[in-house]
């Protein structure tokens, strides 16, 4: 009676099983839904805006007199040799050999491969031309 | 004599590579003079080039003295537990990077295509502005099965393979536990999988967290991976360049 008794319980248990699996399934899903429908609410609340440092910074860009025009390019140029320099140090710092390279080439095929680096060629690329340009001196 | 000849050489060698060294001193100061006013992103690293959506764009920090960060960014307070202050690290074995080994990674893997920088927001976030140099694969996308096919879009975009079948030999020292070569799981291979970056807004968002964690559950390999904690928030805490994609 009692081994009758034992079995009737496991047996509804067993008949709940599915039933506990949908209510688990459903909560995982609806705490994704949740998380997903949160975080577009906070998305809401972002305004679309990009920082630019280059154009905040760039001297007077309208209504400029011929010396703001004067101090723009001498700003340019600094921003030029600035980002030579550190082309140069990245070059040093991460192909230490090619930049042995780069050091024995004329002026303006640096120019020309600094040129590439500014446009946001791979550096592999880049090395390739060091080395084509350096076997054409 | 010869003794006399030795010394005045060694001293010339000496002198010389004093003078090598004096002279590559004062042109470090000509650049730094050079720079003065100006906030470079390290010190030797006034900006760095990356490549976005086929332009290369100028990542640079604001140099105006008084400029302060407002918005959606500068607010402290979030909501709990949607948007809890995350743990240092999503999971074991991932390489939490801050944001100068971001920019050496947008400098050297990213430039030669051999790694990826990702936003792992949801699209709706994405649009209001993003790191130069990402691209937008929503965590949704990479917490599915490895059968989906937004987890075979983006592991083609990885470099991921589908493995091969191994001969049978191979088949039975892995099943032996006697050899597994690097980088290859049942299905995938991972070999020239690219090394990818994941970032979301800052410590306090979830979703690159579930990006990695849905990466590591289809066997990416761990070292492949790296979080850059800081996201959006800390990005935009320094005044670093950000763009509004397809603008």
């Amino acid at each position: 009676m009692a081994e009758k008794g034992g079995n009737g319980f496991f047996m509804s248990v067993l008949g709940f099983l599915p039933v506990i699996g949908i209510l688990g399934f459903s909560t995982i899903a609806s705490s994704a839904d949740d998380y997903l429908s949160e975080l577009e609410v906070e998305a809401g609340k972002v305004d679309a805006e990009r920082i630019d440092p280059g154009r905040a910074t760039d001297p007077g860009a309208a209504k400029q007199s011929a010396e703001g025009e004067q101090a723009s390019q001498s700003q340019e140029k600094l921003d030029l040799a600035a980002q030579r320099a550190n082309f140069e140090s990245l070059l040093k710092k991460h192909y230490f050999g090619t930049y042995g390279f780069y050091r024995k080439l004329p002026e303006r095929s640096r120019q020309e491969v600094f040129g590439e680096y500014r446009r946001g060629v791979g550096m592999d690329k880049i090395r390739k031309k060091i080395v084509s340009r350096l076997l054409q001196h | 004599m010869s003794k006399n000849v030795r010394l005045v050489q060694q001293a010339m060698v000496v002198f010389t590579l004093l003078a090598g060294f004096l002279s590559a001193g004062s042109a470090f100061s000509d650049k730094v003079k050079l720079d003065s006013d100006f906030i470079p992103l390290t010190k030797g690293r006034p900006y760095i080039h990356v490549l976005h959506e086929g332009r290369s764009i100028r990542v640079q920090r604001v140099q105006d003295p008084d400029y302060e960060l407002r918005g959606y960014f500068a607010k402290t307070a979030r909501k709990c537990p949607s948007f809890c202050i995350q743990p240092i690290t999503p999971a074991p074995g991932i390489q939490v990077i801050g944001e100068i080994e971001l920019f050496d990674f947008m400098e050297t893997e990213l430039r030669d295509g051999k790694g990826l920088l990702i936003d792992a927001r949801t699209p709706a976030w994405h649009k209001k502005g993003v790191i130069p140099g990402s691209i937008n694969i929503p965590f949704t996308h990479l917490t599915k099965t490895a059968d989906d096919p937004e987890v075979l879009d983006a592991f083609e975009l990885f470099g991921v393979r589908e493995r091969e079948e191994p001969v049978f030999y191979e088949k039975l020292l892995e099943e032996w536990g006697w050899s597994r070569p690097p980088y290859l799981t049942d299905k995938w291979d991972f070999t020239n999988a690219k090394t990818l970056v994941l970032y979301c807004n800052g410590p306090a968002c979830g979703q690159s967290p579930r990006a990695i964690r849905g990466l590591l559950r289809l066997g990416y390999p761990a070292d492949k991976i790296r979080y850059y904690r800081g996201g959006m928030q800390l990005w935009q805490l320094w005044g670093l360049t950000t763009v509004v994609p397809n603008e």
